[in-house]
This record gives structure tokens, sequence and C-alpha cells, in this order.
């Protein structure tokens, strides 16, 4: 933290995130007063209906978009330094479409595999993990022959469609049960986030993020390229498998309980790096973390549209934030190298 | 005093795959001393620092940084060791002058990379020994060319090396700015009682500031003082061709040309005889003794020009030469 200017904006996005947090909890269709909310945590109105709503089906989705929200934005930073591209994030580059590929593989391929394995939800989240690394692989082996940013968006890109054909194709094969379990799992948003399933989901982002705060020296190095980042005695190979599992991981396992999630990972560290001022991952992981937490939750927020009816894509309404954002990027571009 | 080795190779053989493009180096670097590697395109200056910094295997041979074999050193280690700038691969960054010269201090910082004070006091006297005090809060994208190879060099510089190699530092920089850096690097080498390697084109520079020069020609190194290699000859035998020539007496490089006109000269040997000179030469005329075409120099700015009977009086080369070439179709074209 190198000066009071970074540290209010760090304690300004904490509250911020808290806030959404709790607005994330209390507006819904359903409306639920403050007080209701007290005395539901105080454990005074448990078992009610109200309290089934909080429990079981806001705080797990709240939870989830905090979860979710970091876990994107650590991977989209992860992927503009490991790239050098500040165009780089998992849905651009077709890592999401790479995980939604292994989901598809799992449920539409279970007329092979013993039903025990289908619906379990680490099986879903391995294979969305190996999904994602195989088509990061994939566009790091094409990034070191074509080294401009705009071909390697294309290259993302085709991976990306290429996963979305086999998926088609895979749906088109399938038999109408498998079929039923993929639509609803690609439909899927915050709110398809069950407690069985966070109880895997959490450890494994959680552990990710404690790791990733470990690696902001090494990170700072590739700034400067590779061969600088040698001559101050970063082993190159090294620090790469390690980013790109904990890219793979946090933005697989994002993936693979929530569906796709546009934007979010290669918007967030555009936003922290404009609003902090800087590069250094020091400053920038941390703040991206707290960051994305909070625009994922404002996202669902919006996407419950709070008094009325109708619920929105979460996918849509990243988009909605993202895309602008991502705009933005391209015409100013010469200050926001990764 | 002798000082001391700090690098030296043995039988070290250098190249490509299969390919070797020198064989049987034995060379040494000592501290304080700044070395100028030259030689023409292709000869493999860029492959011998790669080798020397471990970027690249060498093809035979060893390297020892401090008596310790450089392939035993662990990275790390190294990076404490050898520092380098690099030309090609300039990262497009956003970070700020001091983010990058505070990443010197990488070797020496904990994990999270937290600087004590007295790796605060290293960085700024790094800016401050590349003149960029004023320039430590912009953005490395917003620097110019020579600011941005000042900035590496600062980084450099913070790493605290016994040895710094740079490779072509001045290949984009204009004639100030590599006189800056030139003069820069020399002074720091005396300074800190580092070893200073670097690539270079700029030969007529180089003989001026370099301690020591290694001379990369057709498979052989050759090193010694910029002065021996001129008295031997061994500049002029690689740099020299057809069109030009190494002009021992001055230092510098003069070019070739086609003779056709011959002209006789008369005046003092001052500044003036030796533009005139130099300007007759590109405009292809030999200097004889005694030729009908006379020039008659006075050392005060005029010329005076004679053929048979004609005279001239000239204030300006230019006007001097206008005329000779006018007097040349006119009465000598036959």
């Amino acid at each position: 933290m190198k000066n009071t200017s970074n540290i209010i904006l760090f304690i300004l996005w904490s509250f911020l995130c808290l806030a959404f947090f709790s607005l994330d909890l209390i507006l819904g269709s359903v409306h639920i007063s403050l007080s209701e909310i007290r005395e539901i945590f105080s454990g005074a109105a448990e078992d009610t209906g109200l309290w089934h709503i909080i429990y079981n089906f806001r705080l797990p989705k709240a939870i989830t978009a905090l979860l979710t929200g970091s876990a994107l934005a650590v991977s989209g930073l992860y992927m503009q330094t490991l790239f050098q591209n500040p165009l780089a994030g998992p849905y651009v580059l077709g890592i999401s479409s790479g995980a939604s590929l292994g989901v598809a593989l799992l449920l539409m391929g279970s007329a092979f595999l013993p039903v025990v394995l289908v619906s379990n939800a680490w099986a879903q989240v391995g294979a969305a993990i190996l999904g994602s690394l195989l088509v990061l692989i994939l566009v790091l082996g094409v990034s070191s022959r074509v080294n401009d940013t705009v071909s390697l968006l294309i290259v993302g890109m085709m991976f990306g469609s290429i996963a979305g054909s086999v998926v088609n194709v895979l749906q088109s094969v399938s038999n109408a049960d498998s079929l039923k379990l993929f639509v609803m799992w690609s439909m899927g948003s915050l709110s398809s986030v069950t407690w069985q399933f966070l109880n895997v989901m959490a450890p494994i982002i959680i552990i990710c993020l404690i790791l990733s705060l470990f690696l902001p020296k090494k990170l700072n190095a590739l700034l400067l390229g590779e061969r600088y980042a040698t001559g101050l005695g970063v082993s190159i190979s090294g620090i790469k498998i390690i980013v790109i599992i904990l890219c793979c991981l946090l933005a697989g396992t994002a993936t693979a309980f929530t569906g796709p999630i546009a934007f979010i990972g290669m918007a967030v560290p555009h936003i922290v790096r404009g609003m902090f001022r800087t590069s250094d991952h020091r400053i920038v992981l941390p703040a991206c973390i707290i960051v994305g937490a909070s625009l994922l939750s404002l996202c669902d927020i919006i996407s419950q549209m709070p008094w009325t009816d109708s619920v929105l894509p979460i996918n849509s309404v990243s988009s909605l934030i993202g895309a602008p954002i991502i705009l933005w990027v391209i015409f100013k571009n010469k200050h926001l190298h990764g | 005093m002798e000082a001391e080795v700090i690098l030296n190779t043995r039988k070290l053989d250098i190249g490509y795959d299969k390919t070797y493009i020198a064989k049987n180096l034995a060379l040494s670097l000592y501290a304080g001393e700044m070395v100028c590697l030259i030689g023409p395109n292709g000869s493999g200056k860029s492959t011998l620092i790669r080798t020397l910094v471990g970027l690249q295997d060498p093809l035979g041979g060893k390297i020892e940084i401090k008596n310790k074999k450089l392939n035993k050193i662990s990275l790390s280690d190294k990076s404490k060791l050898i520092s380098w700038v690099l030309t090609d691969n300039m990262p497009t960054s956003s970070l700020r002058v001091c983010e990058i010269v505070e990443m010197g201090r990488f070797p020496y910082t904990n994990w999270f990379g937290k600087l004590s004070k007295k790796d605060k006091s290293i960085i700024d006297n790094a800016i401050e020994a590349v003149h960029l005090t004023h320039k430590k809060d912009y953005r490395y994208s917003s620097l110019s060319d020579g600011e941005k190879q000042r900035t590496m060099i600062a980084k450099a510089l913070a790493q605290d090396t016994p040895i710094i190699f740079l490779d072509e530092p001045t290949s984009h920089l204009d004639l100030p700015n590599t006189i800056d850096i030139m003069q820069l690097l020399q002074s720091l080498a005396k300074k800190t009682k580092k070893a200073i390697l670097l690539s270079t084109h700029e030969l007529e520079l180089t003989l001026q500031v370099a301690d020591k020069i290694w001379m990369m020609t057709s498979g052989k190194l050759k090193t010694g003082l910029p002065e021996d290699l001129i008295l031997n000859g061994d500049l002029q035998k690689t740099f020299g061709t057809e069109r030009f020539r190494f002009d021992e007496s001055t230092g510098g490089f003069r070019m070739n040309y086609p003779v056709y006109k011959e002209v006789s000269i008369h005046g003092d040997k001052s500044i003036y005889y030796y533009w005139t000179e130099r300007a007759l030469q590109r405009n292809g005329y030999k200097i004889v003794e005694n030729s009908p075409l006379r020039i008659n120099i006075s050392g005060d700015g005029k010329w005076n020009l004679y053929l048979n009977t004609h005279h001239h009086e000239f204030y300006t080369i230019e006007n001097l030469l206008f005329t000779m070439n006018e007097w040349e179709s006119k009465f000598l074209s036959e």
C-alpha cells in the first residue's frame, strides 16, 4: 500500500462490497425488510418461509456472486499479465467456452458414465477445469507464434467457437435426459448454486485466491518481459505453470456452476488499474478480488430486477456493464497495458 | 595493482545448434572497466552476450563468474551477479519509472517485495545516476527512447551486480543521447567498480570511451586497447572496404570516392585546409602537387582559384566548387 489514497480506495471498495452483498440478500422478487433479515439471522424466525428464501436461496447466491466475481477478476488479471495483452480475459479467449465443453462432455456423455459421477459436484468442477485448461494451453501455444493483440483475440474466439460447435454437435446426438441436464446448466445462473455445490466451489476458489496473494512480486517481474524477468531470478516456466493452473482452477470452477459470465474477468483489472493508477500487482491483485466481488454482486442485484417479477440472465447484465468498459479500453489503450 | 577478474571464459565455443559462430574464446572481464563489443552485423555479438549471461548454452568450453561455473549458479544467485539491458523485447508497459527501477531490488527483497530503507536509497541513487529524478513518476510508455534506455540502465544499477551487460543500448538513439549513455556507462564503470560490457555499432565513439575493445569478425575475437587495435591495423582489416577506410590519424572513417579530376592546394594546414580537402575529395578531386587548377587558401576564410590566366576569389566552399565545375566544363573537358 503505497499511499493514503490507495488505502482510502481499499476501504471504500470494502464498504461497497459489503453494501452490495447486503442488498443482494434484501432485494429480490419477494420483499424482505431489514428487520425481518435481522430476525432471520438472530435465529428468531427459523424454519419460516422467509428463512428458507434467505438461507437456502439468497445467501448461497450472494456468496456465489462474491466468489465468482473475485475468481473471474483474478483469472482475467492473470491472463492479461501472462499474455502481455490488455484485452485478454477468460471469456474473450475462450477459456469459459472450454469449461462449457468440459461440462457438456460430462453431462451428455452420461450414457457412458456411471450416474454417480454425472451428478457429482466434484466431477462437474473437474470437467470444467480440464476443459478450460485444454483451451488455455492451446491459446498459449498459438500466442507464442502470433504476437499481436488482435490475432490472439481472433484465435481465442476461434477456439471458443470450436468448443461451442462441439457442444452443439453433442447436443444433437445426445439423448433427451442428458440434453435436459445440460440445457439447465447452460442457462444456469448464480441462483443455481446450492449449498452442496458451494461446499466444493468455496474451498477451491478461496484457496486459489489466498495462493494468489503470494504471487504479486513475480507477476510484476513478468511485466518487464520474459528476458528481464529471467534476469531478476524468476524462473519463467515455473511461474507460468503456477499462473496457468491457478487461472484455470479459478475460471473453471466459477464457470462450472454458474455458466459462462462475460467480460467481468477482462473489465475488472482495467477498472482497478484506472482507479488505483498503477499496474503494481501488490495493489492490483487484492483490489481485483474486492472489486470483482462487488461488481458481480451489483450485476446480480440488477439481474434480479428488484420490485418486478422478471429475472434477467446474469450474463446479459455483465455484458451490458463490461462491454462498454472494453470499448473504452480499446479507445484509450495507451495507458492500460498489462 | 591488478584489477579483479570478474568473468572469464576458457575454450568457449558459441553458436546455434551445430553452427559455430566463434570458437575457442578466452576472455576476461575486469572490475571497473568498460568493454565495447564491436563487429559487423551478423558477426555474433548478440550470441556472445546471450551466451555470457546464460540465456543460451555454449557449444563448448566454460564460463566462470567470480570463479564459479556459470551453469552451476542458481537463477537467483545469478541475478545478484549479472544484470542486463536488452534492445529487443522492450516492454510496452504502463509501469512508472520508479516502479521499473524498483524491480532491480527484486533479488534482495522478500516474497512480497517489501523495500527497506537501504533498498529505497539504492533506487533513488540509481535514478539519479541516469539523470531521471525529475521523471521518476512518469509512465514508461510516455518516455523518449533515450529515457527508456536510461530507465532500464537504472534498473540494472539498482540490481547492484558486479557485471552489467548491454546489448546495443544505443541502437535507437540519436547522437547526443548516444554520447550521453556512453559517457554515463564509462563513468559508472569507474565510480562503481563494475565491469560493463556493451555491444555497439558506434565505432568512432567507442574508440574514444572504451577501456577495452572486443572485436568480433568471421569467427575470431580480438581484444585489446582501442589504440593498439588501430595501430596494428586490425580495425582497418575488419571494417575497411573498397568504399571507405579507417583513418588511423583521426580515428574516423573516410569514404573512398572515385577520383577523376585533379587540383592542387596551397596554404597553411588550418581547419580551412582540412574541410576544403574533404569537400574536394567528395566531389571527385585528387589533391596533387602540380595541377593547372590551383586553390590558394588563406586562413581568414578566403579561397582564391587560379586556372591559367583566370582568377576568382570566394568566401564559401559552395561557390568555389560551383565555379570549379564551370571552369572544368569550359576549359578542361576536351
